[in-house]
């Protein structure tokens, strides 16, 4: 089986250990049928090759083809031709992708124009004989279920769940040049990017302090925001939290936002409705706040107290605050949440 | 005159399910039958964005003509009879017996087909991804289907004469793009998610809602994937809950016992 794993090196977000972790994916694929040949495609722009350990035994740098690589800044146009280009010459059977914002764009739109059919943010996969499944999250995380990943395909990958690959000491690197522009559909044309405002989300925070639509005044948030900054954490909410205002976005918890991973995850006042709760799973600790001693959330609760979340806030915020000490899992001032 | 298409599609409300039909779903999922049916969430926010275009453009003197286009609806009267009262001028249910449920590509192409047929659209708005299948792929199937630029992940529109201003996430933080017309765009966590409610005053006015209905005939037989098996994971921890008289002391238990730990 022939297997890529494809980054793009203008993306914040495809580094080493993404591209590790692709190919770690890749070995497991490999799994299923005979082994796999695996080599990693990169996207990069048109200065100098990226230099950098190398997880792959073979790898094909296609200069000029980055996303950044266009005058506009961020056109998947330059990408995707030079993937249709490799994908016709190499025909392999996996292309495996980073499930980020990027690699979605990517592989559905190489899926239409390759005619490979694509799954998107697949958690893992699994050999079954000569054949490989891929699992996937349907029901809004309500049910988990087993698909046939017939080849070839193209699969975005939530990488967390895949070991990743060793560097290669002495990989075989191939330069190829990007074809450029062409009478293809160009999909960024009349584009200009007028500025880019950096935002940090929470997938790195090791800590968060989540509230729920029981406990989003603004006085509940001023609590949060002070127990966040005791703790040292950063402060998150549900979707109807996010919806209303009180958190931005990018601070929303659950399968329409974040699926978060810190070591402590405290619940304020969120009922625990699946949909929610498929993003707190990751967290190595849990605990939950509510009134209601049968809400669903602390079925995936290490700890719970059920009592009102706007007193416990300002017990345990006085209770850290004495002790002296932040946890320092994330030292973000929590009055920068609020600006997004 | 501006013509704008949105997509959207009513799923069942997943948070009435009985956890029971969850833990015993067979084949590809449980029997919703008896489930309150929604806008998806992110649908939602969609044709609220396309109101908020309508609005702005008529507000430079500009015409807008709003289309909502849905596939397969299933009962979805109650949703779609406010449609007219609310601002949108048009709305098609395009129908088809086949199974779309975890087929982006099947379901993008019966959308183009219908888009693809009338006069071509400045703007088309869609939301982000929509359960069951959740995989945020008909969008951007959409968009290649139609040869149109895509925006991902909007989170608010502002039409100009000359151009749209978009403000978008990407994996580096916000993006403010100026596209200029036609373009597809997939709505995300928008800064105003919520439909609109018609006032009694615009119900009354409203013309009555004439919900356009056209049998969808796919061609081709590629895309989609049926599940093998489908399961309910079992995540339960093994919750501690704290003892104590008041919230204090349900606080001191539970930074003794696990939060002290968790910060070291």
């Amino acid at each position: 089986m022939r297997i890529v794993g494809i980054v793009d090196a203008s993306c914040p977000g495809h580094g080493g250990d993404t591209a590790a972790r692709l190919m770690g994916a890749a070995a497991r694929a490999g799994a299923c049928g005979g082994g796999a040949e695996a080599s990693l495609w990169c996207m990069a722009d048109g200065g100098p090759a990226p230099r950098r350990p190398w997880p792959a035994g073979r790898v094909v740098i296609a200069e000029g083809a980055s996303a950044a690589a266009g005058a506009s800044g961020h056109c998947p146009e330059a990408p995707l031709k030079a993937l249709e280009a490799l994908v016709r010459e190499h025909r392999p059977d996996l292309l495996l992708f980073p499930a980020d914002r990027a690699g979605r764009e990517l592989a559905v739109r190489l899926s239409a124009r390759a005619g490979i059919p694509c799954s998107l943010d697949v958690p893992d996969l699994a050999p079954d004989g000569d054949r490989l499944l891929l699992f996937r999250e349907i029901y809004n995380g309500n049910l988990e279920a087993v698909f046939p990943c017939e080849t070839p395909h193209i699969l975005t990958l939530r990488l967390s769940g895949f070991e990743p690959a060793a560097p290669f000491a002495d990989p075989e690197i191939v330069r190829v040049r990007a074809e450029a522009g062409g009478d293809a559909p160009c999909v960024c044309r009349n584009v200009l990017v007028e500025a880019v405002e950096p935002e940090k989300g929470l997938e790195d925070a090791g800590l968060v302090v989540v509230c729920g639509a029981g406990f989003a005044s603004e006085s509940a948030m001023e609590q949060a925001n002070a127990l966040a900054g005791a703790l040292g954490g950063v402060v998150a909410g549900t979707r109807p939290v996010g919806i209303d205002g009180r958190v931005p976005p990018s601070r929303i918890v659950g399968i329409s936002g974040t699926q978060i991973q810190p070591r402590l995850c405290l619940v304020l006042g969120a009922s625990g409705a699946r949909a929610f709760a498929v993003g707190i799973y990751g967290s190595a600790c849990i605990v939950g706040v509510n009134t209601d001693a049968q809400a669903p959330l602390f079925k995936s609760c290490d700890a719970a107290a059920v009592c009102d979340a706007g007193e416990f806030a300002r017990a345990l915020t006085d209770i850290v605050s004495s002790k002296g000490k932040r946890g320092g899992a994330d030292a973000r001032d929590p009055r920068r949440m609020s600006q997004g | 005159m501006k013509r704008i298409c949105v997509c959207f599609k009513v799923v069942d409300d997943f948070d009435e399910v009985l956890p029971s039909d969850w833990d015993e779903a067979g084949g590809d999922g449980p029997d919703l039958a008896y489930v309150r049916r929604i806008l998806g969430d992110f649908d939602e926010a969609a044709l609220e964005n396309a109101l908020l275009v309508k609005d702005a453009y008529r507000a430079l003197g500009i015409g807008a003509d709003l289309t909502a286009l849905t596939l397969a609806p299933g009962y979805a009267d109650h949703i779609l009879r406010n449609f007219a009262a609310v601002g949108v001028d048009r709305t098609v249910c395009l129908e088809t017996q086949e199974d779309l449920r975890f087929s982006p590509e099947r379901t993008a192409s019966a959308l183009a087909d219908f888009i693809l047929g009338g006069p071509p659209p400045d703007i088309v708005l869609a939301g982000l991804m929509t359960p069951p299948g959740g995989s945020g792929a008909v969008p951007l199937f959409l968009a290649e289907y139609l040869g149109l630029p895509c925006v991902t992940e909007a989170i608010s529109l502002t039409p100009a004469r000359d151009c749209v201003a978009v403000e978008h996430r990407v994996d580096s933080g916000i993006c403010r793009r100026e596209m200029l017309t036609a373009f597809l765009c997939t709505i995300g966590n928008a800064r105003r998610s919520y439909l609109r409610v018609p006032t009694l005053r615009e119900a009354l006015r409203a013309p009555a809602p004439a919900i356009e209905h056209v049998e969808s005939k796919i061609a081709g037989s590629r895309g989609g994937l049926k599940p093998l098996s489908v399961r309910r994971e079992d995540r339960r921890r093994d919750c501690l809950f704290s003892e104590g008289a008041d919230a204090s002391d349900h606080a001191a238990f539970l930074y003794e016992r696990v939060i002290k730990e968790a910060l070291l």
